[in-house]
């Protein structure tokens, strides 16, 4: 398959590119403005990264332009801008994967073939929104990953596949997302590579709920559970 | 549920008292009320929360969330900008408003969310709170209590939050 990654700097796709080429997929890397930065904090962000972990003459390849040869491109433009659509859309990918923090439009959603890709820390369709770790525990359910499609919801798209996550053995909800995130391309990779054994599974707006930010009060109660889990 | 909701009133119309109005009013036509421009400051405190509901992409938000908001829109005629501008105790009174609306809503359906998002909104309440702490306090306790009593029909008798339960 074609796959891009869309990522706000360009180490964040490096596992993962490096697990899909091996597996003997094509990729691409886009990187997007961070809602947090510019290009140029981007460019000196990830140059930083590569001066940390590269030897000077893998450096000076980096430097020397090679980075479209690599297949690493870089989005200056707002992503929500139908040029941003139009540039991955050229790249005629099957498959994006979102590694960004921000929700993506249509111009994107709808720039590859088969779709984009989440990896979404709550079982779907139940757990849609924020912090549903919290919110899975609170309802006395057992924690799940689901890999879906995006669409113009939030988590509404089409389910792929649902993980069951043993999160036991954590003290706190930031290590135990922690461990979630780090399984991300795991199981983004596991539903690329038997992409054609997956039956996308329509979701039911009346399955589940849209949940928000969690009160510390009840966050507290939530993390009590996790620890009973241990 | 009652004796909760006539605190809350009787708080509100303190507030109010101190503010030299008899209601939560203005002259603001429904017209003049941006969708946009509600969230965050009326239902105070809760940002991150609300931030969400004001995403622009979120174009069909939630049957419940947008009937929520429409309940305070009708409630208050009142801009969050308009909001702003008015003396602290008027700010208090909506957000006790706020409050009383999300218990309300948290009550019949037994939903979670609206607990939570009354968590919130007393919060927003109390940072900024004119009123003495003593007379907020049994409000404070009436929700903690509510939240005690929905986490212990969760927890031991099995009821669901989600009506329907999960398929």
């Amino acid at each position: 398959m074609r796959v891009g990654i869309m990522v706000t700097a360009f180490q964040a796709a490096e596992q993962l590119k490096t697990k899909l080429e091996k597996a003997g997929h094509q990729v691409v890397v886009f990187s997007f403005p961070s809602p947090q930065g510019n290009l140029r904090a981007r460019l000196q962000r990830t140059l930083l990264f590569y001066l940390g972990v590269n030897t000077l003459w893998g450096r000076f390849k980096e430097m020397a332009g090679f980075l479209k040869r690599l297949k690493k491109i870089y989005l200056n433009q707002p992503s929500d801008s139908p040029e941003v659509g139009e540039i991955i859309a050229s790249y005629r990918l099957d498959l994006l994967v979102q590694k960004v923090g921000f929700i993506l439009k249509e111009n994107i959603i709808k720039s590859s073939r088969l779709g984009v890709l989440n990896d979404h820390i709550g079982e779907l369709p139940f757990f849609r929104g924020r912090c549903v770790t919290e919110w899975t525990l609170l309802h006395g359910k057992a924690p799940m990953s689901t890999v879906h499609l995006i669409d113009r919801g939030v988590d509404t798209g089409e389910i792929l596949k649902i993980f069951p996550e043993e999160l036991k053995g954590f003290s706190d909800f930031k290590t135990a997302k922690h461990y979630l995130f780090s399984q991300a391309d795991e199981k983004i990779l596991e539903v690329i590579n038997h992409w054609e054994k997956i039956t996308p599974q329509s979701q039911q707006e009346k399955q589940g709920r849209q949940f928000f930010a969690i009160h510390p009060l009840l966050f507290d109660y939530a993390e009590g559970l996790l620890k009973q889990r241990s | 549920m009652d004796k909760f909701r006539r605190q809350l009133k009787q708080l509100i119309a303190y507030g109010l008292s101190k503010a030299g109005e008899s209601q939560l009013e203005s002259s603001e036509t429904a017209e003049e009320i941006k969708k946009e421009e509600l969230p965050y400051q009326l239902l105070g405190g809760f940002p991150e929360t609300l931030s969400l509901i004001s995403q622009a992409d979120w174009e069909t938000p939630h049957e419940e969330k947008r009937l929520a908001l429409e309940n305070c829109l009708k409630k208050f005629h009142l801009s969050s900008k308009k909001l702003a501008s008015l003396p602290s105790a008027q700010r208090i009174a909506a957000r006790l408003n706020a409050l009383e609306l999300f218990c309300r809503c948290y009550y019949p359906s037994r939903d979670i969310r609206f607990f939570n998002g009354a968590l919130w909104a007393w919060e927003g309440l109390l940072s900024e709170s004119e009123i003495p702490r003593r007379l907020l306090e049994p409000s404070a306790r009436s929700l903690e209590k509510a939240g005690e009593e929905f986490l212990r029909l969760m927890g031991e008798k099995g009821v669901h939050p989600l009506p329907g339960g999960f398929q």
